[in-house]
């Protein structure tokens, strides 16, 4: 009973710390802002937006702020979109522009 | 050494994992629509392959086995697997994430691909083989299966060119090509070395 214990929780505990190393020396940081994005974004992969996730586009945008004011993603509303420029710290014109434009 | 090369052409051809053994069906069919992505997941099936044979052999044998509790094994089988697949794929991220999108969800399901806890299975069990042999079982299983892999892929990139009746497009025909390919490799068996 005791070893059985000790084997697997010796056994995980190496994986799980060696992966942690791991993933320190090899992986690649994550931009905090991707999450943050994905956050506002709906998360039902429509496709709309052409990418086929919405964790894909939350990528393009932070990629590329300026994808932000084409606004591909139908599903979330104007001040989901303001949210999203502040954390890009980007400007959001938006309101005057687009009223021109349609 | 006449062993080791057996254990090789055996697991490459006469016993091949996928083509006679019917185990990792799943990348099988998956990932086999490209060629350039069944060479990645060949890569990492093989990859984890060899490392997880080494290290069952040596957790199985040294710890297992002593304190009589291999009852154990396919949970710890599990684990190590588990581990080398999470590894990979931190690997992967870090190098080439547009293969990471490429394979998508089929590379975490790399740990429940039972070709590899099917291949630690029969290099502690069922065949006991020595440390080297795991590891020359390992390293040849991910062979046979990236080139069964490969042979699928070649195929199926042709048949979806081909002027197929429409009822059989796709699945349907990548299934029917795989029978008459394990039938192919039925050639091998009965051939002893």
């Amino acid at each position: 009973m005791i070893m059985e214990v000790l084997v697997l929780g010796v056994l995980g505990f190496i994986a799980s710390v060696g992966l942690e190393v791991a993933s320190s020396v090899l992986g690649k940081e994550k931009d905090p802002r991707v999450e943050a994005v994905l956050d506002i974004l709906p998360g039902i992969d429509c496709g709309v937006c052409e990418n086929p996730s919405c964790a894909q586009h939350a990528e393009e945008i932070v990629n590329d702020p300026s994808v932000l004011y084409e606004k591909k993603c139908v599903v979330i509303s104007d001040e989901d979109y303001e949210e999203i420029a502040e954390i890009l710290g980007i400007d959001w014109p938006a309101e005057a522009e687009s009223d021109e434009e349609s | 050494m006449t062993n080791l090369v057996s254990i090789v052409i055996g697991a490459i051809f006469i016993n091949n994992i996928v083509l006679t053994k019917f185990l990792g069906l799943c990348p099988f069919f998956g990932v086999s629509t490209k060629l350039k992505n069944a060479v990645s997941m060949g890569g990492a099936v093989t990859f984890v392959m060899i490392f997880s044979s080494a290290i069952t052999w040596l957790v199985y044998n040294e710890v297992l086995l002593p304190y009589g509790i291999e009852y154990l094994r396919i949970v710890v089988f599990i684990l190590i697997i588990a581990s080398f697949v999470q590894l990979s794929e931190i690997v992967i991220e870090g190098t080439a994430p547009a293969i990471q999108e490429a394979l998508g969800v089929y590379l975490p399901l790399i740990t429940t691909n039972c070709a590899i806890l099917g291949i630690v299975l029969i290099n502690n069990i069922s065949q006991g083989y020595s440390f080297v042999g795991s590891l020359v079982s390992g390293t040849s299983t991910g062979v046979g299966f990236t080139l069964a892999l490969l042979l699928m892929a070649g195929i199926r990139e042709r048949l979806a060119l081909a002027d197929s009746p429409e009822c059989l497009r796709g699945l349907p025909l990548a299934f029917i090509s795989a029978a008459l390919l394990a039938l192919a490799f039925e050639g091998f068996s009965g051939m002893s070395i």
